[in-house]
């Protein structure tokens, strides 16, 4: 019955040029934003996952002085023999060079400067080590030694990747109120522009339910279609952005694959599309025709 | 059957355009309803076919109190209405055929009952070949016809028509007045606004008179022609058809 159609509206009413293209831009802005919140999530997620289960154990020589190479073999033969670490290796002095670069200069003489000594540690996967008391067995050998867990170090850079995730989601949120908002101008526009013949048919004896039928039948396809197109675009948007992404070969991001997988819900954007449309418009109609005798 | 008591109709905060409009038209019965322009023939048909509401007094229309009646109470009411309107108000984006298949279509008949009695009736005014058109293709009197058919082809319990002779040659207006007879005879009430006394000799029927928004004349409970008494079926005869539905109301 929802389907059958009695040509209420004239062939191409409330579907000329303006309305589908005002739909598909809205859906690609909702598949962007979709997607920026999804790649968020993911590279967050990536982000954490590459850096679980790695410590930094810092040595320092501000106050007691350089640490002689004994001492830091035998901070390392502590580490590997502790339980939960598989791999402990002291970050060399030109990798300490090319990470403070960036602030010191290339030319920077950083042998000269009381930099502390850092041991990379890699925790056996699942496992969690504890930093405090591994720092005080440290301290033994080395005063005022301190053990980091990476992932705390990330807990900002969480927080402002969590912020903006939902950020994406508030637009995601906005953009469906405004293509809401869009049929209901559009929903409005068609009654005004058609009120002589849902007069007739009103008086004819069409129930209301039969008029906004007519209406929430144009807007099933045209959110449908709308939402197709939008969402063919900006998935091709995303890939382009994907490949690009890929190239830059960093381990924070997602896998291109993995990322991809992700979007698949995004495959749900047309039908909800088109159910948003059809329910406002259909709401907009019984509303306005409740107005009428 | 229509039965109006001290009936007053405004449109927004004017003056009131009918006052203290009384009658009592039975069922079955045919009436003229005439009086110079801008007299409120068309602000009283509103008022029948529900397009208006009262400003004061009581409305009873197929036996509903209308005051009374919910709001989606009123679609099935207006089914039982055929309206034809002085300015047609056919839908021009269909075709003569999707025009007067409306009402059955809304009503939910059947495709198969809807083509046999629009192919029929459009017969029987004269439009069998305009079936495909739509009515801006159509003369002033062709789309008379079809707002003629659109309105009689639900076989209403009441119907208004607004002066539907004045756009059609006089013989086509007989044949009209017949197929009004013909639907007043199986039980129709039949209320028909308009100017011309020439055809309200030769079809002579009960009389109300609107003089500046007054009734001034006319018998309350005006009489049916023919006397014949409300059947069952719908043959219509004097238009070359054979029957017309069959349909139960």
């Amino acid at each position: 019955m929802f389907l059958r159609s009695l040509h209420l509206l004239p062939r191409g009413a409330l579907s000329n040029r303006l309305v589908p293209a005002i739909i598909a831009t809205m859906v690609l802005l909702l598949t962007l934003a979709s997607a920026a919140a999804i790649g968020i999530e993911r590279s967050l997620a990536s982000f954490q996952s590459e850096l679980a289960g790695r410590y930094t154990v810092e040595l320092p020589t501000a106050q007691t002085g350089a640490v002689d190479d004994e001492t830091v073999a035998r901070v390392v033969d502590l580490l590997a023999e502790t339980e939960g670490v598989i791999a402990a290796e002291v970050v060399p002095a030109q990798t300490m060079q090319t990470l403070l670069e960036p602030w010191l200069g290339r030319d920077a003489a950083v042998g000269d400067l009381p930099l502390p000594v850092l041991i990379d540690i890699v925790a056996t996967p699942g496992m969690t080590l504890d930093a405090a008391a591994l720092a005080e067995r440290i301290g033994k050998l080395v005063k005022g030694a301190r053990v980091e867990a990476a992932v705390e170090s990330l807990d900002e850079i969480g927080e402002i990747a969590g912020a903006v995730e939902l950020s994406a989601y508030c637009v995601v949120a906005l953009v469906a109120f405004c293509l809401a908002a869009v049929v209901v101008f559009a929903t409005s526009a068609g009654l005004t522009a058609h009120h002589a013949i849902i007069e007739i048919v009103h008086q004819i004896g069409a129930r209301d339910r039969i008029v906004a039928r007519e209406f929430e039948r144009r807007f099933l396809i045209l959110g449908f279609v709308g939402g197709l197109i939008g969402v063919a675009v900006g998935t091709l948007a995303v890939y382009g952005f994907a490949l690009y992404a890929q190239s830059l070969d960093s381990p924070f991001l997602p896998a291109m694959g993995d990322f991809m997988r992700a979007l698949i819900p995004l495959l749900a954007i047309p039908p909800l599309v088109a159910a948003l449309t059809t329910a406002t418009a259909g709401m907009t109609v019984n509303r306005a025709l409740r107005r009428l005798a | 059957m229509v039965r109006f008591d001290n009936v007053g109709m405004r449109y927004g905060v004017g003056q009131e355009v009918l006052r203290d409009i009384s009658f009592d038209l039975p069922r079955g019965s045919f009436t003229y309803l005439t009086g110079a322009s801008g007299a409120g023939k068309s602000s009283l048909l509103k008022l029948m076919f529900l397009a208006h509401r009262p400003s004061r007094g009581m409305i009873e229309i197929l036996g509903r109190d209308l005051s009374r009646l919910p709001r989606q109470a009123l679609p099935e009411l207006r089914r039982q209405i055929g309206v034809v309107y002085q300015d047609f108000r056919l839908i021009d984006h269909m075709t003569v055929f999707d025009n007067v298949a409306l009402p059955l279509r809304l009503s939910g008949t059947s495709e198969t009952e809807v083509r046999a009695h629009v192919d029929e009736l459009l017969g029987w005014v004269g439009l069998a070949d305009r079936i495909g058109t739509t009515p801006s293709e159509l003369s002033g009197g062709e789309q008379q016809r079809v707002a003629i058919a659109r309105a009689v082809i639900g076989r209403p319990r009441l119907l208004l028509a607004d002066e539907p002779t004045g756009s059609v040659d006089p013989d086509m207006g007989d044949r009209l007045m017949h197929l009004f007879q013909e639907l007043n005879r199986i039980g129709t009430t039949i209320v028909i606004a308009t100017h011309d006394i020439a055809m309200m000799e030769r079809h002579r029927a009960g009389v109300l008179r609107l003089v500046r928004g007054e009734l001034t004349g006319g018998p309350p409970g005006a009489a049916g022609i023919g006397g014949a008494a409300p059947s069952t079926g719908f043959g219509i005869t004097g238009f070359g058809g054979t029957g017309f539905g069959g349909r139960p109301r």
